[in-house]
């Protein structure tokens, strides 16, 4: 009787099992623990603050002809960097109309939180095939300098700390007649100069007409043409009368044994030997990990580490980068964007040195709705120590006719008048909130200001832009208007925001790592602004403490391997370290550690 | 105490529980049934609600902007919107319309076509396979539920189609559950023992599991097969890393690396839709497919056919252009490109192909002219380029030759057969290029190992020194 009792049981309970049918493990849409995100997390302050700019991406193309200019549908970057060390970040906007086109625009912000459109005479309102923005002080002089990236060359400018700014492209060495896409400086051979990395797109085809499945002309895709490789540009110092002068090393450091289709740039020890390496993304083709072998050479390891494809092993449209340590321990993970077709991807480190995909697992893959993605963020906007994902989304190909479009309302481009061209390719945004476990959920549609507006976005660059301990966002369109969202949360934890300083380069420390504990919890964060999408973020690190309001300690591993450790101070304050003015702190690990071991160690300082 | 619950059992008349339970189960088995009706259809109604339209709604609600597309693109899906009309509870007719939509690109209006067929014919494992397939990025969750029914119908029909069964797999192994990815795996395996793909996915999960030494080996499994070679080199290379060994990790990623894209896998399923593909771009494609598979006079048939419909079509006449360049046709060749050529008079790879067409023929003069041309419309055409520097080295433009290889190196400096060339090119001129050539000969040995002109080359020129 019992036997047939529990036969007639699991009978049963196999039948329920069916009935139940499929797996909710995973749906991220309507997670247990979730917390209700009624409070929209920003507000579009673009007007208020007097921001105005329309990004210009030339001629609109004839649908006839079949003939659209692939740079046009790329969009463009921005970039937040205090040009003039007042303490306030400002901003520059990048257009793509060409040489006679819309110049782009440098706007000062002003100590009441407005902006001043100071362009004009900056020497940086210049026009061109405009794509990204990298800042960094390439002479030690105390002042962001910019490189721009354009189709078909790049141009660097000096600033003199003025308000103005001089293009030093031909006298500083930089040749480079290709698509230029990202870029981002790191001193790879820690000799105290920023080096430049800068990726290429393809051997773009300008008079090639694409059409898509149904006739009609579109821009084509990275397929149709040939890719490019990653250049490196080795700052020599001054030289022959120029402040700085850079050598092509492409060939000498390996990174041309490898072509791609860049598009995004990370600079970060990915192996744990304290030496930079370079990420970079191709679009629809296999990312590339260049290793710093800490002999100015680089090898490629994207395959062995795991980053070069998905969990599935393919090569998705790999765009945008975001980085962070999700898990508190230290490590970075990453988290790339793709096709609306595809699933932007979020790798963890598993272990040191290597990452795997963990899209799904971490509800990434389950969102909302999907859109093309282009810049990115990982992001601690309410301050409590946990990283939320933000991404600006805007379709490459025309919506198909019967496709649903995003937003019932689409405000777009020009003097917010529905441009028809654009509006086939409006998507809207996402913020994906951490809600611990290493798990995310979909809030867009509780944030209206930042995900309701439909258009082609593209740039995404994000900082605390009002020196109030939130974290803001500044979201570039193709074809549209530039916004500005305010962070808006109104209970949000105390914060510090750290500058690392290196006096004896009168600059940031680009790629310098700072850790704090509060209440247990490690919190990690790196100098590091290139990233996202054609866009240089706020150069300094964000921490939300939560509830202490006060941090004890901070940790610093300077970008050549030393460590540091500083007094703690109050919370909801900006903190300056400058290094030597810390205590020496030793490394756990050696000082220069294996450039490719099979499992490398991380520093703990 | 202990005795209570035998004396209770002993009390009812075995007869008249298990009657009780029969009764219990028959109900509870109505029940599972009655829910997963409603559940399939409450997955199929919420998909097509994402596409903002109802999975039971009449024929011809998609109501879809035909205009300015390809009038045979649009013919086909009138067609097919007819057929639906005419016969509305034909889950086939709903499934054709829905592949003709999903072979044009329009995927959403294609998945609540597939979800109406599939409520008209669960038996059917077609449309939920292609309704799961077209979920599986914006939907995994819904995804998942369709794969697995289309699973569940090729075994029920066990006609040995494990390909719902893989890609059910694969889902669940983009999405980390790889405790669950496993057995679908490991139950297509165990009916088609050599199934790669299915392999290849087994190594994923025993990867991820942890068990690094079973992954290698079903890996190394999956190497030889053209579909999988890269992706099990990828993972060979992962494994060997974590395991320390990292010269066995660097040759499996270099082959990786240096593969091509693994060919795709046959998809019974998307072969019979891509059948429905129509207009000026499907034709294109298939044409250019036809090419690169060296199907030269099948092509010529399909671009003759997509001239006759489209004669103003350019890339049509270049497709021809090439295809008679495959065949040593020069006067047809000659003729499509010049065709191509009057219709886009500024195409860079119209000039190209006229340029390889006047290289084949051995007219370098004219194959340098062409050449010249596309390089002066796209610079950093780094292939044209090379073509350009190798023409005016035949010709003897020595200067000009070697300034046409740097250009090409410059815009592509991973180009083995380029720093080949050039080396070799300065390797035949005065001792002041010497150390250019050597230096250009080393990259291209650096970059092509099996490179052995310049392998010889570099080793007469070390010797010489």
């Amino acid at each position: 009787m019992n036997r047939e009792l529990r036969s007639i049981i699991a009978a049963v309970a196999c039948l329920m099992g069916a009935a139940s049918g499929c797996d909710r493990s995973h749906d991220s849409r309507a997670p247990a623990n979730q917390t209700a995100a009624t409070e929209p997390w920003f507000e579009d302050v673009t007007a208020g603050r007097h921001l105005t700019f329309v990004h210009d991406a030339g001629p609109m193309p004839e649908p006839a002809t079949a003939h659209y200019f692939y740079p046009q549908i790329m969009g463009s970057g921005a970039a937040l960097f205090d040009y003039d060390d007042d303490g306030r970040l400002d901003i520059y906007l990048v257009q793509n109309s060409g040489p006679g086109g819309r110049k782009n625009q440098l706007f000062h912000q002003n100590a009441d939180g407005t902006f001043r459109d100071v362009s004009a005479g900056s020497g940086l309102d210049v026009a061109g095939y405009g794509m990204g923005v990298a800042i960094g002080d390439v002479n030690n002089d105390g002042y962001p300098d910019l490189l721009l990236t354009e189709y078909g060359r790049i141009r660097l400018f000096l600033n003199h700390g003025d308000g103005k700014f001089t293009d030093i492209t031909t006298e500083s060495g930089l040749d480079d007649p290709h698509w230029a896409t990202a870029a981002a400086f790191v001193d790879y051979d820690r000799d105290g100069r920023l080096d430049l990395v800068v990726t290429h797109y393809l051997q773009y085809d300008p008079t090639r007409a694409c059409r898509d499945r149904i006739g009609q002309g579109d821009y084509c895709g990275p397929g149709d043409f040939p890719g490019a490789v990653t250049r490196l540009f080795h700052n020599n110092g001054a030289a022959g009368g120029s402040p700085v002068r850079f050598e092509d090393v492409t060939e000498s450091s390996k990174l041309s044994t490898r072509a791609g289709a860049g598009l995004g740039v990370v600079c970060l020890d990915f192996n744990g030997d304290g030496w930079p390496d370079i990420f970079v993304t191709n679009d629809g083709r296999p990312n590339h990990l260049w290793i710093n072998q800490h002999d100015g050479t680089f090898t490629e390891e994207a395959i062995e580490r795991g980053l070069a494809f998905n969990g599935l092993g393919a090569a998705p449209a790999n765009m945008g980068i975001a980085t962070g340590d999700l898990s508190g321990n230290g490590l970075f993970s990453l988290y790339v964007t793709h096709l609306g077709s595809e699933n932007n991807t979020l790798w963890t480190p598993q272990p040191v040195g290597f990452f795997q995909d963990r899209t799904g697992a971490a509800g990434l893959d389950n969102t909302a709705w999907h859109g093309t993605g282009f810049g990115t963020a990982l992001v601690d906007v309410a301050n409590d120590g946990r990283l939320a994902l933000v991404v600006v989304n805007g379709r490459v190909r025309r919506r198909s006719p019967g496709e649903a479009s995003p937003a019932p309302s689409t405000s777009l481009a020009s003097g917010g008048k529905a441009e028809p061209h654009w509006s086939q390719y409006a998507e809207r945004n996402q913020i994906l909130e951490n809600y611990g476990g290493g798990k995310f959920h979909d809030i867009s549609e509780a944030n209206p200001a930042f995900c309701g507006i439909a258009a082609v976005w593209r740039g995404l660059v994000v900082g605390d832009l009002f020196n109030d301990g939130g974290i803001d966002l500044l979201a570039t369109t193709a074809g549209g208007e530039a916004h500005l969202f305010r962070n808006a949360l109104s209970h949000r934890g105390h914060w510090v925001v750290v500058r690392a300083i290196d006096p004896a380069l009168h600059r940031d420390a680009y790629g310098a790592r700072i850790s704090l504990s509060v209440h247990g919890q490690h919190l990690t964060r790196w100098i590091n602004p290139a990233g996202s999408y054609l866009s240089s973020n706020d150069p300094r690190a964000h921490f939300g403490v939560g509830g202490s309001d006060r941090v004890e300690q901070f940790d610093v591993l300077w970008p050549d391997g030393v460590g540091e450790s500083f007094p703690g101070s109050a919370a909801d304050r900006i903190v300056v370290l400058r290094r030597g003015q810390g205590r020496p702190k030793p490394t756990t690990g050696p000082a220069r550690g294996p450039a490719s071991a099979a499992l490398p160690t991380i520093f703990v300082p | 105490m202990k005795q209570a619950p035998i004396a209770v059992r002993s009390r009812l008349p075995a007869r008249a529980v298990r009657m009780l339970l029969l009764v219990a189960l028959v109900a509870i088995s109505i029940f599972a049934v009655v829910s997963v009706l409603h559940y399939r259809r409450a997955e199929i109604a919420a998909s097509s609600e994402d596409d903002g339209a109802a999975a039971d709604a009449p024929a011809g609600f998609l109501e879809l902007p035909l205009n300015g597309i390809d009038p045979q693109v649009a013919a086909a899906i009138t067609r097919a919107e007819a057929a639906v009309r005419v016969a509305p509870r034909s889950a086939s007719a709903w499934g054709t319309l829905g592949m003709v939509l999903e072979v044009h690109d329009m995927p959403q209006a294609a998945r609540v076509v597939f979800a109406k067929a599939e409520l008209l014919d669960p038996r059917e494992p077609r449309w939920s396979y292609l309704r799961g397939n077209l979920l599986s990025a914006s939907r995994p969750d819904l995804a998942l539920v369709a794969l697995r029914h289309a699973a569940d119908r090729c075994d029920v029909a066990g006609d040995g189609n494990a390909l719902p069964r893989i890609r059910l797999g694969e889902l669940l192994l983009s999405r980390q559950q790889f405790d669950m990815a496993q057995p679908e795996f490991d139950r297509v395996l165990r009916a088609e023992p050599s199934d790669t793909r299915a392999k290849m996915g087994r190594a994923r999960c025993l990867m991820e599991r942890g068990d690094v030494a079973a992954a290698i080996r079903s890996a190394n499994e999956c190497v030889s097969d053209p579909r999988t070679h890269q992706a099990a080199e990828a993972l060979l290379a992962q494994a060997y890393a974590r395991q320390g060994e990292s010269d066995s990790a660097q040759i499996a990623a270099g082959a990786a690396a240096d593969s091509a894209r693994d060919q795709s896998w046959p998809d019974p399923f998307l072969r019979e839709a891509a059948k429905l593909a129509v207009g000026r771009t499907a034709r294109e494609t298939l044409a250019g497919a036809q090419l690169d598979a060296n199907h030269h006079s099948e092509a010529i048939d399909q671009l003759q056919s997509l001239i006759k419909d489209y004669p103003d079509d350019a890339v049509a006449w270049l497709l021809l252009g090439r295809a008679y360049i495959f065949l040593s046709d020069r006067p047809g060749a000659e003729r499509a490109l010049r065709h191509a050529e009057q219709l886009d008079p500024d195409s860079v790879s119209v000039q190209f192909h006229l340029g390889v067409m006047y290289r084949a023929a051995g007219d370098l003069p004219r194959a340098a002219a062409c050449f010249r041309k596309a390089v002066a419309r796209q610079p950093d055409y780094a292939a044209a380029q090379f073509d350009l520097g190798k023409c005016l080295a035949h010709l003897g433009e020595r200067k000009e030759a070697a300034s046409a290889l740097r250009e090409a190196i410059r815009y592509d400096p991973s180009s083995s057969r380029a720093h080949s060339e050039l080396g070799r090119l300065l390797a035949e001129g005065d001792r002041s290029e010497l150390p250019e050539a050597i230096s250009h000969l080393k990259r291209a040995v650096s970059l092509n190992s099996a490179d052995v002109p310049a392998r010889e080359a570099l080793q007469r020129l070390t010797a010489g020194q």
